[in-house]
């Protein structure tokens, strides 16, 4: 958004970073709003499934992704609580400010 | 909260990992930076937010309690959102945060340390919660 940046020192990241390596897994982020953290966790894994019940905000992550991280992200309108997704699927399920 | 939790718990695999980031229930202060340094002007004026997060790191102790994940690590940073300007913030709040604003006072002390120097930025901080959990 203009004129405000969010975490310009990269502490989440850096803190994620530290705590668990993403490298060659299946992610599935639930609650990903606009997907600014999406973006960051598709550089670093294999596959990410991103969801959010917001329509708006799944559309505003679309256009953000870089073209080089396209194919490895697919976003989905969704519940958390009811997951279109089959048991077993995920390595890694991160929820930032969705709970 | 829990139902998302157990509908994570359901998609990962066993010893799957669950990364979870909230704002710890506290208040959101409000600084004013410049190259010589920074100056406090006040808090975030919120409702309802603090007993969310309450409510999520509940949710997260309650199935650890259960036996559903292990806490496998968790520590605390600083989440910082900067805006070149009392508008730009007022206006990030209003469209993405819910019961969030500046109070006038707060928004007073801003306009009179931001001047007219375009140099300064105003920094409003969070500290965050990130937890690793595995599923057991």
């Amino acid at each position: 958004m203009k004129g405000i940046s969010l975490d310009p020192e990269g502490a989440e990241m850096a803190t994620l970073d530290g705590m668990i390596s993403l490298r060659g897994r299946r992610v599935l982020e639930i609650g990903c709003g606009d997907g600014r953290l999406t973006v960051e966790l598709a550089r670093r894994s294999r596959r990410v499934e991103a969801i959010d019940p917001d329509r708006l905000a799944i559309a505003g992550g679309r256009r953000i992704l870089p073209a080089n991280l396209k194919a490895r992200v697919r976003f989905h309108v969704g519940q958390g609580e009811s997951l279109p997704f089959a048991d077993r699927s995920f390595d890694v399920a991160v929820m930032s400010r969705s709970l | 909260m829990v139902h998302a939790l157990l509908s994570a718990r359901r998609v990962l695999i066993d010893s799957g990992l669950l990364l979870d980031i909230h704002p710890m229930p506290r208040k959101r202060a409000i600084f004013c930076e410049a190259s010589e340094g920074r100056k406090a002007v006040g808090y975030l004026r919120e409702s309802g937010a603090r007993i969310r997060y309450q409510r999520a790191q509940k949710a997260l102790d309650q199935v650890v309690s259960q036996g559903l994940f292990r806490l496998r690590a968790s520590t605390i940073f600083t989440f910082r959102y900067r805006a070149r300007s009392l508008k730009d913030l007022r206006r990030y709040l209003q469209q993405r945060w819910t019961e969030a604003s500046v109070d006038r006072v707060t928004a007073g002390r801003i306009n009179r340390v931001l001047g007219s120097d375009r140099g300064k930025v105003i920094v409003l901080e969070e500290a965050v919660r990130m937890s690793l959990l595995e599923k057991q």
